[in-house]
């Protein structure tokens, strides 16, 4: 293995616009059949680095660059040796919406070849190759919004590999993705290095990708602060931990069960889906308050759809849904069951936090003051758009906004999707807040962190039957299905 | 029957756009709307509800502008204090009418085109840039996409207590700036992907357009659009 060196950087400073370096002093190569780890909690550097060594900040992004990048003989900081850049990596982002550009799997993948001059009936060989082997044919035709999360996953997988280049470059693979769809992302990983090929990956949930001989390089403030190979030891995870990377094993503590009693949701006999279509049935579950209950699953075992029709978003098909012990319409939940999706940016209304705040004060009558005060940034970001604030701030805010309508039962979906560590921690504590003072939540989730740390209870959603897990079993299945064990670093 | 070719539908887009500028008299815009609604609605409606609604958000806004500019003439109706003379009937129709052809081109043509075939027919076919033709072709794989996230925003909106039907301009605002914002940032990464995957070198294969019955009915229809209001006297 590492033969041929794919890639080389020394990138002396690189920024945004005008703006400060955001990076500094990084250097890294990468040989044929490697795999280099970028870790570092949120705003670290590691995406920036990314786009730096592959000339995207300075070609495409306004931004400048300092410094030298090699990707298998071509400059791609230089304008010439950018348009090269495709034939020689296959990219993969973080989010597969923001990626898909064409309607179906197949002219999404055939998209690649197109763009790279590939005669036709070669395009149609290698588009429905690449699919057969991804376990997409079946949906060639279908339009990608059909798919499930893992499946788009995969084609965006497809889509950056079917040229086969030599070096696949990975941003947050993990994110927006259950276990069962991370499992699949590591067997293509240790595949592709089977081929020779080498593979960069920019992640902070590090411990799905810091396996067999993987370098890893840890960022901090723009700049790397330790190198590190796998595997692991104890004081490298903690350190690790320390600074916001999710490296080690997922804790189970112990959540306090509600002080108070009493039942502020309750679903009974629920059948719940689209028109003629059940996605699951027979849904008996019940909420107390001040607790924090899970739900895990599968993408696309219906949690989504069970949260949004206990938020009176959907119509149950059957059953009954409680409030307070009393039987209620959908339309009688809206705003008391509070819904805040998996993409925040949907409850926010206007162009400033200041701004979002005061409207949130007009409608519920709490102060701006009020609000603010559960806000510990809000003096920074005042100003700032709600859509350019940062993940964990948006996931902040739209809880916060939640909380204030005086909703008793705030339902979560995925709510630590994007989140690094130490936001995870910080969100958790909100949360233990919250319930504190009596707001209840039930979480939609496949992440073990939120099972193990911030719920009381756990739910699975499996083949549309939803029934009681164990939280000790449930982060064990997460991690197992993930192809990790829990004592496995 | 067989679809028509991407470029013709494009062509016929393009032409009922123009149309809808040029023509002033009612018949005439009658004759490139209605027509084209039913057909747009019965093409495009399920892709594109989207549409619809904001030709009707339009339209209300363009009666709401002709209260205020144009309402003079004599009385047709009053409301209360609300005094509707012709000349605000009139600008509303008229308006409405070039509005409801835009629209329904754009559906017939989002209903009928493939996003796929849009990047590779216009460019080959038509010689369009491909930076014209590819953001034709994102604009419809975001179709859905915008209607996904137009549900997730009047459900949210609906929790914090804002009406259900959006028709004042605070509410229109409330609406359209989170589903801009997150199409916006949706694009840029996009943008970044396409060009990851060698959007720069892409160099189109040349070829004549298709000219097929489907395609000589769809221009012979177009042409009377054109031909019948001149031959009536009832384009200006």
């Amino acid at each position: 293995m590492n033969e041929a060196v794919l890639l080389k950087y020394s990138i002396r400073g690189a920024g945004y616009g005008e703006g400060p370096a955001i990076i500094e002093d990084v250097s890294a190569d990468l040989g044929e059949g490697g795999l280099l780890v970028l870790a570092g909690p949120s705003g670290s550097g590691k995406t920036t680095t990314l786009l730096a060594i592959i000339g995207v900040l300075n070609n495409l992004l306004y931004g400048w660059v300092e410094g030298e990048s090699r990707i298998v003989g071509i400059n791609p900081l230089s304008s010439e040796g950018f348009d090269e850049v495709p034939r020689r990596i296959g990219a993969v982002l973080q989010d597969p919406d923001k990626q898909l550009a064409m309607p179906t799997p197949y002219s999404e993948v055939a998209f690649t070849l197109e763009n790279l001059g590939y005669p036709e009936d070669v395009i149609r060989d290698k588009t429905v190759e690449i699919l057969e082997r991804l376990g997409l044919r079946s949906k060639m035709y279908s339009h990608v919004e059909d798919l499930s999360g893992g499946e788009k996953r995969r084609l965006t997988f497809a889509s950056a590999v079917v040229h086969d280049p030599p070096l696949l470059l990975l941003d947050e693979p993990s994110a927006s993705m259950d276990p069962w769809g991370i499992r699949e992302v590591r067997a293509f990983i240790s595949d592709w290095r089977r081929r020779g090929k080498g593979v960069l990956v920019v992640e902070h949930k590090l411990r799905y990708f810091i396996w067999e001989d993987a370098r890893l390089q840890v960022y901090r403030g723009g700049r790397v602060v330790r190198e590190l190979e796998a595997p692991l030891s104890r004081g490298e995870i903690r350190f690790l931990e320390e600074i916001g990377v999710d490296a080690g094993p997922p804790r189970i503590r112990r959540v306090e069960p509600p002080a108070v009693s009493g039942r502020v949701l309750e679903a009974r006999g629920l059948v719940i889906g689209y028109g003629e279509n059940i996605v699951a049935r027979d849904i008996d579950l019940y909420l107390d308050k001040g607790e924090a209950v899970a739900i895990i699953g599968r993408n696309g075992a219906g949690k989504t759809t069970l949260l949004k029709t206990l938020a009176g978003a959907l119509d149950p098909l059957d059953g009954d849904v409680l409030l307070m012990g009393e039987k209620t319409s959908s339309k009688q939940r809206i705003g008391r069951v509070f819904y805040v999706p998996q993409m925040p940016d949907y409850l926010f209304i206007t162009s400033s936090l200041e701004e979002e705040l005061r409207e949130t004060a007009r409608k519920t009558g709490k102060t701006v003051e009020w609000l603010a005060s559960h806000i510990p940034w809000y003096e920074e970001a005042r100003r700032t758009s709600p859509y350019r604030l940062s993940h964990g701030q948006r996931r902040w805010l739209s809880i916060i906004i939640a909380y204030s309508y005086g909703a008793p039962v705030i339902l979560l979906d995925e709510p630590s999707s994007g989140l690094d560590l130490k936001l995870f921690r910080q969100l958790a504590g909100l949360v233990e807040e919250l319930r504190r003072s009596g707001v209840s939540f039930l979480i939609s989730t496949h992440d073990p962190r939120v099972v193990g740390e911030m719920c009381n209870r756990a739910y699975i959603l499996d083949r549309g039957r939803l029934s009681k897990i164990d939280r000790y079993r449930a982060v064990e299945l997460l991690e197992k299905e993930a192809g990790l064990s829990l004592e496995e670093a | 029957m067989r679809r028509p070719s991407t470029s013709i539908l494009f062509i016929y887009g393009l032409t009922i756009t123009l149309l809808a500028f040029i023509y002033r008299d009612p018949y005439s815009l009658l004759l490139i709307s209605i027509p084209n609604a039913v057909a747009g609605i019965y093409l495009g409606y399920r892709r594109a509800k989207l549409i619809v609604l904001l030709l009707l958000l339009s339209i209300w806004g363009t009666f709401l502008n002709a209260l205020f500019l144009a309402n003079h003439g004599q009385v047709v109706a009053v409301i209360g204090p609300l005094v509707i003379r012709d000349g605000a009937v009139v600008a509303t129709t008229q308006i409405g009418l070039r509005l409801l052809a835009l629209a329904s081109a754009a559906l017939i043509f989002i209903g009928s085109a493939k996003p796929e075939e849009i990047i590779r027919d216009l460019e080959a076919e038509l010689y369009l840039p491909k930076t014209i033709t590819f953001s034709l072709a994102y604009a419809l794989r975001l179709i859905p996409l915008l209607n996904r996230d137009y549900r997730e925003i009047m459900f949210c909106r609906r929790q914090r207590g804002y009406r259900r039907i959006a028709y004042l301009p605070g509410d229109v605002k409330t609406l359209l700036l989170p589903l801009l914002s997150i199409a916006y940032q949706r694009a840029i990464w996009a943008g970044i992907t396409v060009e990851l995957r060698g959007f720069r070198k892409r160099r189109p294969r040349y070829r004549r357009p298709r000219i097929g019955l489907v395609e000589a009915l769809l221009l012979s229809w177009l042409a009377l659009q054109v031909v019948l209001p001149i031959a009536a006297g009832w384009t200006m």
